[in-house]
């Protein structure tokens, strides 16, 4: 990802962070999500992230490694 | 290939959790099968438990972080409707065995319902539904 910079109004800027604590996303996610839709409707396409980008291999910390195989006992408490 | 394969919760929380027993073999397979062109759906029931298990063990941190991202892999999240809901509870109550799960259930429907040939589960149940599991099983 590329950082930067912008300005943005003050009102826009209390908006956002409004969403942002009601929706619990953070700041960045809503303006990429809004980016998103501003490219969707200007070109037709929208930014698609990579394969699995954020989700494989993104769970962080330890669970039980048999969490896949036993997903009902964890769950359900079944057998 | 460009049919779609309903991914079971197994399989999801496998290709999530780095530390799962399952984690290398879901993304071989996975990635196998996009490199196939192979595209990937599920029921929202299974995102449900995803995110219900991930909260349980991890918190609501870990499950929102999961929400935000399988849709990287994930193009179509079936809903119900009441005639896939329908056919769920005909084949759950058809069920003996002890342990039956209605999400489980909800996938061989859906497959049915919408013709998909292939879910991507690790839960030997849906063989009996006439699921080979040729991609999972080794």
């Amino acid at each position: 990802m590329i950082r930067t910079q912008v300005y943005i109004p003050d009102e826009m800027y209390q908006h956002v962070m409004i969403i942002s604590k009601t929706s619990g996303e953070n700041f960045s996610v809503i303006v990429r999500k809004s980016i998103n839709g501003y490219l969707k409707k200007t070109t037709g396409k929208k930014h698609t992230k990579k394969f699995g980008e954020g989700f494989i291999g993104a769970g962080k910390g330890t669970i039980p490694r048999d969490l896949s195989q036993n997903v009902d006992k964890y769950l359900y408490g079944g057998e | 290939m460009s049919e779609y394969f309903l991914l079971d919760t197994n399989v999801l929380l496998a290709l999530y959790w780095p530390h799962d027993n399952l984690h290398t073999r879901a993304v071989h397979m996975i990635t196998g099968l996009r490199d196939k062109r192979a595209q990937f759906a599920t029921v929202s029931l299974v995102i449900q438990e995803c995110v219900t298990v991930i909260s349980m063990r991890k918190g609501m941190d870990a499950a929102k972080d999961f929400y935000a991202h399988y849709g990287t892999i994930i193009e179509k999240v079936v809903r119900f409707d009441e005639h896939i809901e329908d056919e769920a509870w005909r084949i759950f109550l058809k069920q003996k065995k002890k342990g039956t799960s209605f999400v489980d259930c909800a996938l061989v429907a859906t497959a049915n319902k919408l013709g998909m040939k292939d879910i991507l589960t690790y839960d030997k149940w849906f063989k009996s539904c006439g699921f080979p599991l040729q991609y999972t099983q080794p």
